[in-house]
């Protein structure tokens, strides 16, 4: 049976000249023959608008299927007794990836394993074009120990289209015929190469077929002339072209385009629609339709495209902006609604896998668990794994949620990184969700998202087959992403709207009465052309010199270039109206920017304006949208707010972290610790965030298992200097040289290994590691301190006077102060030594390179000042003779930095502080950001930054003294 | 700019050999404003012309400059240049002579050519060649900023924690000091750290006996040497305890003897830690890097390194050589050895030994390798050194590889600011070495313009320091800028100036200082400030923070506290009384609590529960947010810009596409928010404020250059130790302690001092028409100074008393009148305003459209919904519908469409056997896996046995099973009804009977008999439905049926 093969120059004159006819003969032949009619259709677009076409002409429709490929494919496999098609490419590129990761030593395959999906693309292209029956290009593209893969592929794989099309095909052509199916097909051209045997299994099962193609164009004739060529060699056709009817508006434009000269003939000349900025793009757009729809109030059957990239910001704001002004669209293009619950959970446990069972991942995990389930589990863990980090330093999961129930849930969830057959992923993915002990009907839910995985990778993994970890995440990574998701298009989105949001391909294929080709900036599209480097150009080009008859093209990189240009050529020439290009006047990344036109914004306008620039650069435009507005008084209220804060001469006041005096002030704000002070005066804002409202940045939550060794050194030695000079308790123990020769010779060491076993035994629950190179070198420079500090005690005369010792002794007071109430401070002190006559405390640094102290400097701009509240604290307490200093890991003991004689050196000290806690005065100091100085508070993010000098001169002003830290950036010469 | 004027410039020959000789490589020296751009697009228009030998010769181009914006412009410009309509040899792809089929593929294949920076393209190279190699597949760019944040993180998941050290390494140097080394190696050539020797054993302890402190003669010396001799043996004695940390001793005597022997005494163990620690250092890189890789992360450096080892590989190396590209570089003075090495090898030719040229051997082929560059505005010295770039000038200078050209015409600046360039540059300076000046030239028509020296006057005494004297100097510029407006420079908009200092932080001063005592509008292009100075970024962030994270009380309080003005003790005594939260629940407001928190309270609940409704996204959040809040209202009532609002709402929206969560969303907002924020203008009527380094491409009619005097000294950082430093050949080595000379500081000063040079001769040279120099030369110089000035004055040799005499003194207010000559083409938008009657006609319009009904819908909808809430498993909405996408698509094939396509196939026509064979066989076709399969198998052995099936298949003449259907109803709007018949019947005499298949289960406590009518009740208007369309095709319906699959049994209706 021939085949009937009508070009046409335009898509009305197919419709005019035989497309409506046959369109009309589909239900008589159904209701008198029982012959079905199949539309086969380029795009889905396409389909409906050729229904809604027939619909409006008022034709009755029986048994006319418009389908585009994809459906045709279905259709076929129902009629022809073949599997259905599946759609979980994912496990193919896993199965690849894993066989090609298998020979690390063949090149080509270290390449596969690398981009396992364009590799199949190739072969998909290969195989499309009928180049792996050929068993020398086979071995040529595929190596050898992929080679049984690529075959079962081929012979057997429903994911494989390709595989599935040709099955296809040499069923239809062995089938007896059957006189039950007219199919016609429109638009299939050159772009369709990958399909040619869906095509032909099509006309095959077909009682007639009449194939409407349009006539090839200069922007692509090779290839367009190929798709002809191929068709004629594959079917025998009667060929003739339908009647040209129509003469588009935009035909000569789009001959000058194509490099027809007509410079003689006048152009229509696109419009302009250029906004300033992508915003005012949207608005831009959104005014014109809602015009264009004004103006042409009565032509009901007249419809407006706007043709976007892809799905993309500008598609879904436009969509939004055309529903909140409530006119009717159809989105054919879609937005991507928020992933549900469910599949953010599964991320979740991906991720903690992904990021190596990391605590920081596992909270992040239970966090988005506790969006939807109600147990504190989640509080509870970011309470405890952070205490428990800040003992053993590790950063896993597994060391940190020692028990239960996050122990079991961490078993549960197992380690996923090592290579493991298929059963026991299952089982793992399996054993993980019910670690999480979610609700029934949501573990249904989740395991309902990967249900499909299973079998198809069952088809391809032998049951002891290793899969390698890294691989495995990453195939669940990529098949979550390709959990298919509704299409919302909002409340006004409609079927059959006048307004229609399409794709170019999609809306290349109807016919409109008015066009905007938004988004056409240079930096947008049309997209560059990338070469697949399985298969590169040059490469598909000598296959296609060398190709059979019948055998169809590879089409190139540069072939696809041209597809999207006769794409473009052809919305031109279907618009039987305005055309216009919009687009954003500057880039959205750096607005000062100038965005350019695209590639055919340019040419058209090179072809239509004499200079093509200016006219562009004229044509951007502002637009106007109301703000939702703010009362008078909240904005003077906003304004009084802001310039009190940056004004240097208010003090600190109601708006500016003064929260005193408060009816019921929670302990902290009632007695301050002695090293709370030092805060005090350094980053007070932090302070008051804290000690008011208990509230620190979260900001970071890495931060939470950040090491700080300083710290943890300083805390471990603190540790051993208390077991070994106090082991009995306070003042037990007298101070001489040989308790501290005894340290040094082998209390320190014994105390080191103690710490160690102590450490192994923690981290020992969940695996068998020795204390880690970093946990050596933390005990290791313990050590050193601790040796350090008991030499400088060793050194000094206090070891000689028999001091009684003790250690972390806690000390509280209140302070009287002259007219005001007293200040409450408490404190721990570090090692008191207790004499008849005198008392030293002394506190610890351990601060290898320390510079000596200035006994002046104390107190002076909240320098050491803990020392000044020892002393305090100590006078309070009744101590004998008090006096403070310091013990450090790099010099001799300071042992009287301050004494009692220094008590009313302090005086103004104590009134400060005293009415900073009555008035709860705390203020700023640093700024949001480091300078150069590296100085800075952590604040809330909103926080509105204000000037160091400014803040200096508050405290002043607010009777805080000056700040403690002097900046000068540059020393003048 | 760059405009072809009448006259042709002085140095047309050269520039028309550049474009001309297509077949010979160039290397060219533009100066400033030089019209490199234009020459480039037009050499690529020759190229095109002349393709003929090569079709594919424009696909090969690959074009490389420093930036991707300026890439892109240089595409535009080239397509244009090409498209040109003005026929000509610069024009080749204009109409005339060219076969439109060649223009088509001229056209196509330019988008195949490569326009970008040099790392865009190694990743293509690494894309296209590196799998062979295992290098990433899907490589992507890591900023050097996100690489300290991936390497923090990292290190923290204890990726590192069990890599071998030796002990003894940990006792001399501390982990930390490890990872600072490998996070110096990070990104550097590890195969070349790898074939460093070996650390070999641990030394023996140093033996100190040739130390003696008494030998120091100088009594100071002495002193010290003693407390090193103590140290050291203090440090002995901590070597002896097993375990302990013992870091090597300093050493503080200045004697150089002393200094040899305590060197002397450690050099072993020093060598031994050096070595060994840059092995373990080597091996964390390494770790990092296969992490890195593994997730296809690349920095800027790991790309280039990736793209050597392309070159590395002969076959590799030979393919890309094949691949013929044809490379123009730009900027090519910012260009690294590297980075020149790849562009140079790809084109050299097939065999020629790699590594070879520029010093010898065979250079790029011709034609296929060209490069424009201009030292003089090499201001990257943290990437490209000039010496390099001077190697391949030079290769060209002497005719290997290519040919030399100069264009020393500017395009851009008037006469008497090159005149001013030219006598700083080329009279008053020493000459920098791989820096030569070539003197500039002006264009033929170039206006006069102006180069004005502006005294600053005494500062007060109590202006003592830096800081406060550059105030006072930008003070008084300011005022002098405000008494005369732009129009002193006949311009009548601000944003014709330009003022351009070479520090950040000056300009910020200034620019605040302007603001506030000068009214002066100012917009500061600045690349290091972070989003958190920004309200209009940092009140968004937080806002969508707080609501993702509603129980983050920190980041609440500063949201009450800024947006809202929220005073601090009210917010206390709600804490302390009912608490300070919005979600789940508002608590209970402590009494006095002003109206002002608990609508805050109130409207961050409502936006919360916004986010649990259906339909939710991101960019609907963030809308959301904007209006509850009225954030623009009251960023706009502090003064700050509201334009990144937009921009945050098109990123909500790429979010949104990309399938990314809401919350992921706002967590890498948040995790951004140290990095600068986009530049956004505002108030186009404004002063530009940049740095120099920012104003490199980009020019202003009058540009004013601020701290012409302030020193620039670097913020000298204490180095610390160890560190890595560059041993010969480029490898890296460890240094435990100083060992610089004093002559290596002043060579590194002279280094400096040459780009602080270069640094202003961009400056200077940004000027189209005026340049104003304020001269603060002698404002900064203290009595007594000695070392030699670094300042922009110092550097060249500026005489206060004598300065150049180009520089004349600013006239007085008033005197002078220029002409003007200053354009500038921003379009003064005009606004489009938009009528809201016109949008609400529009949508009235809008709902005059045909109304498309499937029948299914026609079937009452509670029952509908009802069966849906019944059966989980099927959808609400009609799966045949060829637009439904099932919710949860990968949870298997719904019951009734199996059912249906089952069906489909069912042997109507054929005998009782053909049935039963049907039967069997479709139990084999079910997949194992499919939920529903025990369901379908039994229902379908129900149905070929039950009595309707036994009635259709007698009566009937022609089966249609799945037949679609479409009918148009007349009126206004129409209605279409749409929709697939289960099946249709034609008997004998032309009548139909159409039948529906209803999947739908017995209730509980629902009799079959209850079922059938609850089916018939539901559905009959579906069926009639069905009837009306055939009528409408000619087909009379004499019958309706609905077929329960799970009783087994029909009802008519
Ligand atoms: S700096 Fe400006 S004038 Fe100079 S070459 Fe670049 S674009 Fe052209």
């Amino acid at each position: 049976m021939p085949v009937a093969l009508r070009s046409y120059a335009h898509l009305e004159d197919a419709w005019t000249d035989g497309l409506e006819a046959w369109c009309r003969g589909a239900t008589d032949a159904a209701l008198t023959t029982g012959a079905r009619s199949w539309l086969v259709c380029a795009t889905r677009g396409q389909a409906a608008w050729m229904k809604a076409r027939l619909l409006r002409a008022g034709v009755p429709l029986v048994g006319l299927h418009f389908l585009p490929a994809s459906t045709l494919r279905r259709e076929l496999c129902l009629r022809l007794g073949e599997p259905l098609p599946g759609s979980e490419h994912e496990a193919l590129t896993l199965v690849a990836r894993s066989l090609a990761g298998s020979v690390p030593e063949d090149r080509d395959c270290v390449a596969i394993q690398q981009q396992p999906d364009e590799w199949l693309r190739a072969l998909e292209d290969l195989d499309a074009a009928g180049w792996l029956e050929n068993a020398a290009e086979f071995a040529r593209f595929v190596p050898r120990p992929l080679r049984p893969f690529a075959r079962r592929l081929r012979n057997e794989a429903v994911e494989w289209l390709v595989g599935v099309d040709r099955r296809l095909r040499e069923r239809a052509t062995a089938a007896a015929k059957r006189a039950d199916l007219r199919v016609a097909i429109l638009g299939w051209e050159a772009s369709c190469f990958g399909r040619c045997d869906l095509l032909a299994a099509a006309i095959a099962t077909s009682s007639s077929a009449t194939c409407f193609v349009p006539l090839p164009r200069f922007a692509n004739e090779e290839v367009q002339q190929g798709w002809v060529h191929w068709f004629s060699e594959v079917f025998a056709t009667t060929d003739y072209p339908c009647a040209a009817w129509s003469e588009p508006r935009f035909a000569t434009l789009a001959g000058r385009l194509e490099g027809v000269d007509l410079a003689t003939t006048p152009a229509e000349v696109p419009g302009l629609l250029v906004g300033r900025t992508w915003s005012d793009q949207i608005e831009l757009v959104a005014g014109t339709i809602a015009r264009w729809l004004t103006d042409h109030s009565t032509d009901h059957d007249h419809r407006l495209v706007v043709v976007l990239p892809t799905r993309n910001a500008t598609s879904v704001a436009l969509g939004r902006r055309l529903t909140e002004f409530g006119i009717r669209h159809e989105n054919g293009i879609g937005e991507r609604p928020e992933p549900v619950w469910e599949a953010r959970l599964l991320r979740a446990l991906v991720d903690y896998h992904r990021e190596g069972c990391s605590a920081a991942a596992f909270l992040r995990l239970l966090a988005v668990r506790g969006e939807g389930v109600s147990d504190s589990w989640h509080e509870a863990a970011s309470d405890l794994l952070p205490r428990a980090f800040d003992r053993l330093q590790s950063g896993l999961a597994r060391h940190l949620a020692a028990d239960p129930p996050f122990a079991e849930i961490v078993a549960g969830l197992a380690d996923w990184q090592k290579a493991e057959n298929l059963s026991i992923r299952r089982d793992q993915f399996v054993r993980s969700i019910r670690a999480l002990r979610l609700p029934t009907l949501v573990v249904e839910k989740i395991h309902r998202l990967l249900d499909p995985v299973w079998p198809s990778l069952e088809r391809w993994f032998r049951p002891d087959e290793l899969v390698a970890g890294a691989q495995w995440l990453e195939f669940i990574n990529e098949a979550l992403n390709a959990i298919p998701t509704a299409q919302a298009g909002g409340a006004a989105n409609a079927r059959h709207a006048r307004v229609v949001l399409a794709t170019l391909v999609d809306a290349a294929t109807q016919t409109w009465q008015a066009v905007i080709l938004a988004d056409a900036n240079d930096e947008v599209w049309p997209f560059p052309v990338v070469e697949n480097p399985f298969l590169v150009d040059q490469v598909r080009r000598a296959l296609n010199a060398r190709r059979k008859p019948g055998q169809p093209l590879l089409l190139t990189a540069s072939d696809r270039a041209g597809i999207d240009e006769t794409c473009f050529l052809a919305l031109l020439e279907n618009c039987d109206g305005p055309f216009w290009f919009a687009a954003s006047g500057a880039l959205a990344e750096s607005p000062h920017r100038t965005a350019h036109p695209n590639e055919w914004a340019l040419r058209s306008l090179i072809e239509t304006s004499p200079s093509a620039l200016d006219t562009w650069n004229a044509a951007r435009r502002r637009t106007l949208r109301p703000t939702a507005l703010l009362s008078n008084d909240e904005a003077s209220h906003l304004v009084a707010v802001r310039n009190s804060r940056h004004d240097p001469r208010v003090p600190f006041d109601d708006y500016f972290l003064r929260f005193g005096p408060l009816a019921n002030p929670p302990k902290a704000l009632r007695s301050f610790a002695a090293r709370t002070l030092e805060t005090l005066m350094a980053t007070p804002a932090e302070l008051a965030y804290k000690l008011v409202f208990a509230a620190t940045s979260q900001r970071d939550a890495e931060s939470l298992f950040t090491r700080e060794e300083r710290k943890i050194i300083g805390t471990i030695a603190h540790r051993w200097m208390h077991r070994l000079l106090a082991p009995d308790g306070d003042f037990e123990q007298r101070l001489n040289k040989s308790l501290l020769h005894a340290a040094l010779l082998q209390g320190i060491a014994a105390q080191r290994i103690i710490s160690e076993r102590e450490l192994s035994r923690q981290l020992h629950q969940a695996d068998n590691v020795a204390p880690t190179a970093w946990w050596k070198s933390v005990f290791g420079q313990a050590e050193r301190v601790a040796r350090r500090w008991t030499t400088a005690l060793l050194a000094s005369p206090l070891a000689d006077r028999s001091f009684l010792i003790t250690t972390e002794r806690a000390l509280e007071a209140a302070l009287p102060v002259t007219k005001s109430p007293p200040l409450s401070i408490h404190g721990r002190v570090d090692l008191c030594l207790l004499g008849e006559t005198e008392t030293v405390v002394l506190d610890y640094k351990s601060n290898d390179k320390p510079k000596p102290v200035k006994p002046e400097s104390v107190g002076i701009d909240g320098g050491h000042l803990p020392l000044v509240a020892y002393l305090w604290l100590a006078l309070a307490n009744g101590l004998p003779h008090p006096r403070v200093g310091l013990v450090s890991a790099g010099g001799p003991i300071q042992d009287a930095l301050v004494g009692e004689a220094d008590r009313s050196r302090f005086e103004d000290l104590l009134t400060q502080l005293a009415m900073r806690q009555r008035e709860l005065l705390f203020g700023q100091l640093g700024p949001l950001v480091a300078g150069v100085d590296g100085r800075c508070e952590t604040l809330p993010i909103a926080t509105i930054p204000v000037s160091v000098a400014v803040l200096k001169q508050k405290a002043l002003v607010s009777g805080l003294g000056a700040s403690t830290v002097e900046s000068e950036e540059e020393v003048d010469e | 700019m760059n405009k072809s004027s009448p006259l042709p410039p002085a140095d047309q020959e050269a520039r028309q050999r550049f474009i001309d000789e297509t077949d010979l490589n160039f290397c060219v020296c533009a100066g400033a404003g030089a019209g490199k751009t234009t020459a480039i697009t037009q050499r690529i228009a020759s190229l095109a012309a002349k393709r003929g030998s090569d079709p594919r010769l424009l696909s090969k181009l690959v074009v490389v400059t420093y930036t991707v914006l300026a890439a892109e412009e240089l595409r535009t410009r080239t397509l244009h240049e090409l498209l040109r309509r003005k026929p000509g040899p610069g024009a080749p792809l204009a109409n005339n002579g060219v076969s439109s089929l060649r223009r088509q593929e001229l056209l196509r294949d330019l988008r195949g050519a490569f326009f970008g920076t040099i790392h865009g393209f190694c990743l293509k190279l690494i894309r296209d060649f590196g799998g062979r190699l295992g290098l990433p597949g899907k490589p992507e760019l890591v900023e050097d900023r996100e690489l300290d944040e991936e390497w923090e993180r990292f290190t923290q998941s204890g990726a590192l924690d069990d890599l071998p050290v030796p002990g003894e390494l940990l006792r001399h140097l501390a982990f930390p000091e490890l990872l600072r080394l490998a996070r110096g190696l990070a990104t550097a050539d590890l195969d070349a750290v790898r074939h460093r020797p070996a650390a070999g054993s641990y030394p023996a302890a140093p033996n100190p006996a040739a130390l003696d402190p008494a030998a120091v003669a100088n009594a100071k010396s002495r002193a010290a040497a003693e407390r090193d001799f103590e140290a050291f043996h203090a440090w002995l004695e901590d070597l002896m305890v097993p375990g302990a940390f013992a870091p090597l001793p300093a050493l503080t005597c200045g004697s150089k003897e002393f200094a040899a022997t305590f060197h002397g005494c450690l050099a072993a163990l020093r060598q031994w830690i050096s070595r060994s620690s840059l092995q373990v250092a080597a091996d964390m890189a390494a770790r990092f890097r296969e992490h890195r890789f593994a997730r296809g992360r690349l920095s800027y450096a790991d790309q280039i390194q990736c793209a050597r080892r392309l070159l590395d590989d002969p076959e590799i190396l030979r393919e890309m050589r094949a691949r013929g590209w044809l490379v123009i570089l730009d900027e090519a003075q910012d260009t690294d050895r590297a980075m020149f090495e790849i562009l140079t090898e790809i084109t050299r030719p097939l065999d020629a030994p790699r590594g070879t040229w520029p010093d010898d051997g065979d250079g790029p082929e011709p034609g296929r390798f060209s490069f424009v560059g201009d030292e003089q505005q090499s201001i990257y010295g943290d990437r490209a050194d000039p010496a390099d770039y001077r190697r391949y000038v030079n290769a060209f200078h002497e005719g290997r590889g290519g040919g030399l050209l100069t264009f020393d015409v500017t395009m851009r600046c008037a006469v008497t600011v090159v005149d001013a360039v030219n006598q700083v540059f080329a009279e008053g300076l020493k000459r920098q070495e791989n820096v030569e000046f070539r003197v500039l030239k002006p264009r033929p028509e170039a206006p006069l313009g102006a180069v004005w020296r502006l005294p600053v006057p005494e500062p007060p005494p109590e202006a003592a320091k830096v800081e406060p004297k550059f105030l006072h100097e930008a003070g008084s510029v300011g005022r002098w800028l405000q008494q005369r407006g732009p129009a002193a420079f006949g311009a009548d908009c601000w944003s014709d100036l330009a003022v351009i200092a070479p520090r950040r932080k000056w300009l910020t001063a200034a620019a605040q200082l302007w603001t506030r005592d000068f009214q002066i509008p100012v917009r500061e292009l600045s690349s290091n400030q972070s989003q958190l100075e920004s309200p209009a970024m940092s009140w968004p962030v937080a806002l969508l923070h707080v609501l993702v994270e509603p129980q983050d009380r920190f980041e609440l309080l500063g949201v009450l506290r800024e947006l809202f003005g929220v005073s601090d003790p009210e917010l206390a005594a709600q804490h302390l009384s009912g608490g300070l939260s919005f979600w789940p629940e508002i608590p209970k407001i402590a009494t006095g609590n002003s109206a002002r928190l608990i609508d805050a309270l109130q409207g961050l609940h409502d936006l919360r529960h916004l986010m649990a409704q259906d339909g939710f996204s991101a960019a609907k959040l963030f809308d959301a947010a904007l209006v509850t809040c009225r954030l623009e209202a009251r960023l706009s009532a502090l003064g700050y810009a509201t334009d990144h609002l937009h921009l945050l709402r098109a990123q909500a929206l790429d979010a949104e596409c990309a399938g990314m969560s809401t919350r992921a969303w706002v967590r890498a907002l948040v995790a951004s928010l140290s990095q600068p924020p986009a530049e956004v203008t505002d108030s186009v009527n404004a002063v530009t404020f940049l740095t120099c380094q920012k104003a490199k491409g980009l020019e202003w009619p009058v540009v004013l250059l601020l701290g012409f005097g302030r020193p620039l000294r670097k913020g000298g950082k204490a180095e610390s130790f160890p560190r890595l430093a560059q041993a010969s050949r480029g490898q890296p080595e460890v240094q435990l302690h100083a060992e610089k000379d004093s002559a290596d500081k002043g060579e590194e000063r002279a280094t400096n001092a040459a780009e602080w040079q270069r640094f202003l001769y961009v400056t200077m040279t940004r000027a189209k028409n005026f340049l104003v120099v304020p001269d603060s030369s002698a404002l900064y110089v203290s009595v007594g100074s000695r070392s030699p000035r670094a300042d922009f004055a110092g550097l060249v040799n500026w005489d206060v008393a004598a300065p150049p005499r180009g520089f004349v003194a600013a006239p007085p207010p008033g005197e002078s009148r220029p002409s003007r000559v200053l354009t500038k083409p921003e379009p003064e938008s005009a606004l489009v305003e938009t009528d809201p009657a016109n949008f609400a006609a529009a949508a009235q319009i809008s709902q005059q459209i045909p109304q498309a009904q499937t029948p299914s819908r026609l079937a009452h909808t509670d029952a509908a919904i009802e069966r849906a809430n019944e059966d989980p498993a099927t959808p609400l909405a009609d799966p045949l519908n060829a637009d439904f996408v099932p919710l949860l698509g990968v949870g298997g094939k719904e019951y009734g469409t199996l059912w249906h396509d089952v069906l489909q196939q069912f042997p109507w026509g054929g005998d009782g056997e053909k049935r039963s064979n049907f039967v069997k066989s479709i139990s084999q076709a079910i997949p194992k896996h499919e939920l529903w399969r025990e369901r379908a198998l039994a229902e379908l052995k129900t149905f070929a046995s039950s009595e309707a099936c036994g009635q259709i298949v007698a009566s009937g003449a022609l089966f249609q099973p799945e037949i679609p259907f479409a009918h148009a109803i007349a009126g206004d709007p129409p209605i279409w009804i749409e929709g697939i018949l289960d099946l249709l019947v034609v008997r004998a005499d032309g009548t139909a009977w159409i039948v529906d298949w209803k999947t739908d289960r017995q209730r509980e406590n629902e009799s079959a008999g209850e079922l059938l009518a609850r089916l018939r009740d539901t559905y009959a208007p579906q069926l009639q439905a069905y009837a009306y369309a055939l009528r409408a095709a000619g087909r009379e319906v004499t019958r309706r049926t609905l077929y329960s699959t799970a009783l087994g049994s029909a009802i008519d209706c």
